[in-house]
């Protein structure tokens, strides 16, 4: 336990320069005996900092004098960043929507490439020159080459970091409205394994298909709102008796089928239907129900959507919550398109965007690096 | 700042910055070895820790000290602005901290929980919304 009793060492710094004696006796120079409760505010963050959003939360109120401390130090998870690919030369920009920052990389091995998807700061892109497909990490610059496959008019998704060694890239053609054929491939392999499989429920696989791996399974997403899931692990491909969501009248606009984005959070798919000028409608797929559930709040989360792929986070700033991040930046105010469901109204206001006109390839939610350092 | 480095037979120590520089040189102990000096008496612990850094016994070395012992490492370390030393301290003392109630916290450091009633509620209130948040 901590004793009372302080001992304060004064201490007299000499310093004898041109025979001029300085005393100094400030504040910083005593070296005082501290109780747990007195310890400098510099001290105590750099203790919290270690310490958890629960933790940091615990020791905000063991007293008054730690409460400041871990305000200060407290950290909430990182957004993703907005990646934009240039038409021309090898500026890539990456937008920060909670700091409303840019920030920017000269990216020249992406040169004759576009994207295909993303996950854990991993970028999967395909050449259609060579038809060479690579994943690429923006952040380290490392790449990992993967066999030739002529993906030109298809999706493709993978399962997560190409470092583990458990990442599958997963394909889907259409051949028939029953018959689709999957290809999947994984780093370190010299071929693609490409199957014809039967779907009883008819199913279009289109580029307009959305994806999304989600507790071992490729869940996609078609036009209409039909979804076939493939397990890559027992190689089985089915469309799920799940009718489609149930869309207002007034959403059957032109293109509204292409203003659709599939996110997955802890288990949880998610999908989102614009259209227009109205609201953003949001199901979750309730899997014992098996139905789309229409979801009235997120509950704090935030979703990040974008044509090829779309990202969840919880934790963001407070004024992030509960809202959903459109892959559009309005550079008046460098503010990104954003849905509040809270207020149940677009930032800002009198949005009529038509996600069929958008260029699918022009940019995605990436996740930023951990140590974002090197690019302040 | 200019870096000054402390040896000690001919292996360095630690990096001290010329305010941490001036206030070792000035600390020392009495003419029969005994000292009051907190700085004094902390340094061979310090001096030890920086002997053993870099190899895994940087882990073990928190283990045996008290909180206060701890406490009292790390003020010496500021004061000499000794930034090694500090950074592995502070992240101890963190771990001691992890995964604890604020009971347990309170009670593990001996501090009082000094709020006001209203401050205790308002903190209370606040607390609750976070931990909801989480």
């Amino acid at each position: 336990m901590a004793g009372k009793k302080r001992r304060k060492l004064k201490l007299l710094a000499e310093t004898e320069t041109d025979g001029t004696k300085m005393v100094t006796e400030g504040k910083e120079e005593r070296l005082e005996l501290h109780d747990w409760s007195e310890l400098p505010a510099e001290l105590l963050e750099l203790i919290m900092c270690h310490l958890t959003l629960e933790d940091n939360v615990h020791a905000s109120v063991v007293c008054k004098k730690w409460h400041a401390p871990a305000i200060s130090v407290r950290v909430v998870n990182q957004s993703p960043w907005l990646m934009y690919f240039p038409k021309f030369g090898n500026l890539y920009e990456f937008y920060d929507p909670a700091q409303r920052k840019t920030y920017s990389l000269e990216l020249p091995e992406l040169y004759g490439s576009r994207v295909c998807y993303t996950k854990d700061s991993w970028l999967l892109l395909y050449r259609p020159r060579t038809h060479r497909v690579f994943f690429f990490n923006p952040f380290t610059r490392d790449m990992i080459k993967l066999p030739r496959f002529e993906l030109t008019y298809q999706i493709v998704a993978f399962s997560c970091a190409p470092t583990s060694s458990s990442c599958v890239v997963f394909t889907v053609k259409h051949i028939s409205p029953t018959v689709v054929a999957i290809s999947t491939c994984h780093p370190g392999a010299t071929e693609w394994v490409t199957d014809n499989y039967q779907n009883r429920l008819p199913f279009v696989s289109s580029i307009w298909n959305k994806l999304v791996f989600c507790n071992g399974i490729f869940y996609c997403l078609s036009l209409t709102g039909w979804l076939g899931v493939f397990d890559p692990v027992k190689r089985d491909w089915g469309v799920l008796v799940v009718p489609p969501p149930k869309c207002p009248e007034n959403f059957f606009a032109k293109n509204w089928w292409k203003g659709k984005f599939m996110v997955e959070h802890k288990g949880d798919i998610l999908v989102i239907y614009t259209c227009c000028s109205e609201n953003p409608i949001i199901f979750k797929l309730d899997q014992s129900k098996m139905a789309w559930e229409e979801m009235k709040t997120l509950d704090g989360l935030t979703l990040f959507a974008s044509f090829l792929s779309s990202q969840s986070r919880a934790d963001l700033p407070g004024i992030m919550r509960n809202s959903v991040y459109f892959s559009k930046v309005r550079f008046f105010g460098k503010r990104c398109i954003s849905y509040s469901l809270n207020d149940s109204r677009y930032y800002p206001r009198k949005q009529c965007y038509d996600w069929g006109e958008q260029d699918p390839f022009e940019n995605i939610w990436i996740e930023p690096p951990e140590d974002i350092s090197a690019f302040i | 700042n200019e870096e000054n480095i402390f040896e000690d037979g001919g292996q360095q120590l630690f990096k001290v910055e010329e305010q941490g520089c001036s206030r070792l040189c000035s600390h020392s102990s009495t003419s029969d070895g005994t000292s009051e000096d907190m700085v004094v008496l902390q340094l061979p612990y310090i001096i030890k820790f920086c002997k053993a850094h870099g190899v895994s016994k940087e882990n073990e070395f928190g283990k045996g000290k008290s909180n206060d012992e701890l406490k009292e490492m790390l003020l010496v370390a500021d004061y000499l602005t000794i930034k090694d030393t500090l950074d592995y301290l502070a992240e101890t003392l963190a771990n001691r901290i992890k995964n604890k109630s604020v009971e347990y916290i309170r009670k593990f450091f001996g501090i009082e929980n000094n709020f006001m009633p209203e401050e205790k509620e308002a903190t209370r209130k606040e607390y609750e919304l976070l931990r909801l948040l989480i």
